[in-house]
């Protein structure tokens, strides 16, 4: 099994068996633009240590998931929001890393990854006020008063 | 609330929420699919606002303690903006819409104007449900309007309409590709008119005795309710796409009608479906219709229309490519003694319909009811799921392959994680059955 070494933002190596590095699209395509498995470190500019950490861990455990399906045309469907249990317990993580998660699947490429992400901030978001929403995730409220007015009244209607 | 901006990060953790690329939360968005969320996600921030407002005003679930507040919303004026004036946001809304269904509206007194009022203005809808009630006169006519609607289903509309007007709206609806009939009569007497709401803003409409012209990309037809012979049935030659037809529920319709109509579309069908009640067929009127369509791969029948003679030699051959048969049953005195698996089971057994995968039949036809009759739907779907290619030669093949994959409903529903999965989410379950029979050979009762 052959391995490589990624470099975290903050030059941090980590080496990790190539199969699993190339859950990553970003790092597949990398190594196949480079024909053969490259013995210096691959950087990762983007993502720091203890979140590129987490990513391998993720990437360990689903070394053998088939790919996903390739079918965009579900997109319009209601999707699935379940998320399945040992993934559940990998995104009980504070809400920096929960982003921080996010953005290193979406810049790598992981896109299961991504949906689990997803999938668990909109679960969060489920049931809460929109105040409690920003409060969860320290979002600023950039709409003038007159703003939000409007969109209240044009909204109402889909109010629970 | 910390206040920081969304541009910059220098003097916020850099891992704030507004730092997520807004397609990202596009992305989370598209995963909440409850009305009141997306309501509140709408009014988070500019970001969220811009995410979710499409999702909200894509498929809006209308009720009708919501409708009166949906219109002012969408439809603030009774004419929509001229084209150009994008500044005002309220005309943005309304064409965030692409699917409306109506149908859960009750009547009121304003229900007509506000559906007129909501497709005026509302012109991206490509799929339209409409309502119990009110949905003819000016509510029927504004739907020229919708001229991207693909997805016509009039099913729910119980309120007789004007077949003139009827007709002269979907000459407007050139992408049309699905059209279920209203149930509710149709008249053409241009005495009624008069009694209907004003025909000032209608154009002029064509003469009675024109053939109705059906919009020339139209693959779906279904027709049910108070339709007489001479209304649809007789109207001229169905179009040539037309590929999947569906009768139900005809209480005024003859055999003759709907036998002509039938066989004018039979070699063009790939999906045909006929319900009961239609008090006026015969108990063995489609037992030919294998051979009479011979491109058929969906075939959804009431027992009632039928005998097991539909699959003796004579009426199917090994080489028809259906696939899928749904059989329900009225409950009628005899009905549910007219076909049993194992007519079925022997046909396939013979050698015929050699493409069969999926048989879905009502529980009415008692098929699994005692413990020996199971056994035979067990055996069918046994057959179902195999490689039949060799069946009725004369040395048969050994080895015919079992596909894991492909399951009886028995097996299956243990097996299968997420078919439990499915059955427990909200979804109607008779969908969701519908769907599972489609990818899985074998056989359903429903």
């Amino acid at each position: 099994m052959s391995q490589i070494i990624l470099l975290s933002s903050d030059n941090v190596e980590m080496k990790v068996d190539k199969e699993v590095a190339e859950r990553s699209i970003l790092i597949k395509n990398m190594l196949e633009d480079v024909g053969e498995t490259p013995d210096q470190a691959i950087p990762i500019p983007n993502v720091n240590e203890g979140v590129l950490r987490k990513v391998i861990e993720w990437c360990e455990h689903h070394r053998n998931d088939p790919p996903p399906p390739a079918d965009e045309d579900s997109d319009s469907r209601k999707k699935s929001t379940d998320i399945e249990e040992w993934d559940q317990k990998f995104m009980q993580v504070d809400q920096e890393m929960l982003f921080e998660i996010i953005l290193a699947a979406n810049y790598l490429d992981i896109k299961p990854l991504l949906d689990v992400g997803c999938k668990t901030v909109a679960n969060m978001i489920k049931g809460k006020s929109p105040e409690e929403i920003r409060k969860t995730f320290n979002i600023q409220n950039d709409f003038t008063p007159e703003e939000e007015d409007q969109i209240r009244r044009e909204n109402e209607w889909a109010e629970e | 609330m910390n206040g920081h901006h969304q541009s910059n990060g220098s003097s916020c953790p850099p891992t704030s929420y507004q730092s997520l690329p807004y397609e990202i939360i596009c992305e989370i968005i598209s995963y909440i699919s409850s009305q009141g969320a997306l309501h509140a996600a709408s009014l988070v921030s500019h970001r969220y606002n811009a995410a979710a407002n499409p999702a909200l005003y894509r498929q809006p679930k209308l009720t009708s303690s919501i409708i009166d507040a949906f219109v002012l919303s969408v439809a603030p004026t009774v004419f929509p903006p001229p084209k150009k004036n994008v500044n005002s946001r309220e005309y943005h809304l309304a064409d965030l819409v692409t699917t409306l269904d109506l149908s859960p509206l009750l009547y009121s007194d304003n229900l007509r104007t506000s559906i007129a009022r909501l497709l005026t203005h509302c012109r991206n809808i490509t799929s339209l449900t409409g309502s119990q009630k009110s949905f003819n006169g000016v509510a029927l006519r504004a739907l020229r309007h919708s001229t991207k609607l693909t997805h016509l289903n009039l099913t729910p509309c119980q309120d007789s309409c004007d077949l003139q007007d009827f007709f002269h709206t979907l000459a407007q609806l050139p992408h049309l590709i699905t059209l279920n009939f209203p149930p509710g009569g149709m008249f053409s007497s241009s005495s009624r008119q008069s009694a209907r709401s004003p025909q000032t803003i209608t154009p002029a409409i064509p003469t009675v005795k024109s053939t109705f012209v059906y919009p020339a990309l139209l693959q779906s037809l279904s027709v049910c309710g108070c339709i007489i012979d001479s209304t649809i049935l007789a109207s001229g030659s169905p179009p040539t796409t037309i590929t999947s037809f569906s009768a139900s529920h005809l209480p005024f319709v003859r055999m003759g009608a709907l036998r002509t109509y039938i066989n004018m579309l039979a070699p063009q069908l790939t999906s045909l479906s006929v319900l009961h009640p239609i008090p006026h067929l015969p108990h063995n009127f489609l037992d030919k219709i294998l051979i009479s369509c011979p491109h058929l791969l969906c075939l959804t029948a009431s027992v009632d229309f039928m005998t097991a003679h539909i699959f003796d030699e004579e009426n199917c051959v090994a080489e028809h490519p259906i696939e899928r048969i749904d059989l329900d049953c009225s409950g009628g005195m005899g009905s549910e003694f007219k076909i049993s698996s194992d007519d079925i089971s022997i046909a396939l057994m013979e050698g015929r319909l050699r493409r069969l995968r999926v048989v879905r039949a009502s529980k009415r036809l008692g098929w699994a009811r005692r413990s020996e009759e199971k056994k035979r739907v067990e055996d069918l779907a046994e057959l179902l799921i195999m490689d039949r290619s060799g069946f009725g030669e004369e040395n048969e093949e050994e080895g015919s392959q079992e596909d894991d994959d492909m399951r009886s409903e028995y097996v299956m529903v243990e097996k299968e994680d997420p078919v439990v999965d499915i059955l427990g989410t909200d979804d109607d379950d008779d969908n969701v059955e519908d769907e599972l029979s489609r990818k899985f050979a074998g056989v359903y009762i429903f």
